[in-house]
């Protein structure tokens, strides 16, 4: 159980940067599917502050091919707007552990548009493409 | 103690973390912007006007926060963005426009033809994977102007240039005194946007815009169509653009809806090159 101090941290923290904000580029349901969930750790083995979205690539276990690991391509949000929201281009690093929650390709990729990212046990909201109010804690 | 150290460590974070400290455009003053006591942006207070006596419509626009009828909630694939709402009912204005339905405010939707409407619901059920947006093409006027990303305003006394975060569209509205061209120009991206000033109205006119998308959701605007837009900045805050549609091709009547921008500022336009890592058609679901 999280301690007060770090559940409230999290919720400040989550006020702080805001509800997701939807940036350019928009044909979410045309590459994702909401039927898709996914909900992934792993570690971070690229990241790419690029328009019009960021991007990051983490390896992690695929639960459709028995645990086995692949890089996985997720999608954030514009560079812009992430930034606007208090991310800064070293917010996530090659290296990091962390717990991904979005929605995988419709061509069933390992490709999935972020939903949420925690890392050390807090959550950065990545602001996708898709409208959604933000994550919310278990 | 415990909840001072907690309070004390998040504040830490924050500033560690506010947009000024580490953001790459960092945070500049906007000159002469009126301000409250607690230095808050007196949205309320008069808009700017030129040397010239005209409303200055210059400066950093978000969308949303104004007024209208209705709440101006998208249709399904379409976000408002961030304030995109209305925030005050008002009857006797057009109905508020959405980023992801033109028609949300309005009742039984926007007169779309049979085949207009027949086409948006292709589109809509296609995920708008032909949006231009979505190929890092020009979006059309009303995307652009419901965006959430902002755009800049710069006027001058013969054009109003409207720099859009996003895709980073660059539209000319003339100001000089021109109207529509009469020989017949190729259609446009941005069509052919014209203006003339009625009191603190600025009433602009497109023409020859290439087919394109009203909302995400994919609402058809032919190069047939025209385009009028009523520019208003009733305070320093605000601007309202009343925007009348009017394309018989896809349309059964002209019909107006309501785009409302809110100040930004000590903010900057940040630069968008979108092409430079657009990966997701790659993915799209043929």
């Amino acid at each position: 159980m999280r301690s007060r101090c770090t559940t409230f941290a999290a919720a400040v923290l989550a006020a702080a940067l805001g509800a997701a904000a939807a940036e350019a580029h928009h044909a979410f349901a045309a590459e994702f599917d909401r039927e898709q969930p996914i909900e992934l750790v792993g570690t971070i083995t690229r990241v790419e502050w690029t328009n019009p979205h960021a991007r990051f690539y983490v390896d992690a276990p695929d639960p459709e091919l028995d645990g086995e690991v692949v890089n996985w391509n997720f999608e954030l949000s514009s560079p812009n707007g992430l930034m606007r929201q208090g991310w800064r281009p070293d917010s996530l690093e090659i290296g990091d552990e962390v717990r991904v929650m979005g929605w995988r390709a419709r061509n069933h990729a390992h490709v999935a548009n972020t939903r949420c990212v925690e890392k050390d046990g807090q959550r950065l909201f990545a602001g996708s493409s898709a409208q959604v109010e933000g994550c919310t804690d278990d | 103690m415990t909840k001072f150290l907690c309070a004390a460590g998040l504040a830490g974070l924050l500033i560690a973390m506010a947009p000024e400290a580490s953001a790459q455009w960092p945070s500049h003053p906007t000159r002469n912007v009126p301000r409250n006591e607690d230095g808050s942006v007196d949205m309320d207070a008069p808009a700017p006007r030129t040397a010239a006596g005209r409303v200055d419509f210059t400066g950093l626009w978000a969308s949303g926060g104004g007024f209208g009828r209705g709440r101006g909630r998208g249709g399904r694939g379409g976000p408002g963005g961030p304030g995109g709402n209305a925030n005050a009912e008002l009857p006797d204005s057009p109905p508020v426009a959405s980023f992801g339905n033109i028609g949300a405010n309005i009742e039984g939707g926007a007169p779309y033809t049979d085949e207009a409407r027949a086409l948006r619901d292709q589109r809509q059920a296609e995920g708008s994977k032909d949006n231009p947006d979505a190929h890092c093409l020009p979006m059309g006027h009303m995307q652009f102007h419901l965006h959430p990303q902002p755009r800049e305003m710069i006027q001058t006394e013969d054009v109003l240039v409207i720099l859009y975060e996003g895709n980073a569209g660059i539209r000319q509205i003339f100001l000089d005194g021109r109207t529509t061209p009469d020989n017949d120009p190729w259609p446009w991206w941005y069509g052919y946007s014209w203006g003339r000033w009625e009191g603190d109205e600025l009433v602009v006119t497109t023409t020859h815009m290439k087919d394109t998308w009203l909302d995400v959701n994919g609402s058809p605007f032919t190069s047939n169509g025209t385009i009028i837009e009523r520019f208003r900045r009733p305070s320093f805050g605000r601007v309202e653009i009343d925007v009348t549609i009017d394309d018989p091709t896809v349309y059964t009547e002209p019909f107006t809806v309501r785009v409302n921008q809110r100040i930004m500022v000590d903010e900057s336009l940040i630069e968008f090159v979108c092409i430079e890592n657009e990966q997701s058609s790659e993915y799209f679901d043929d």
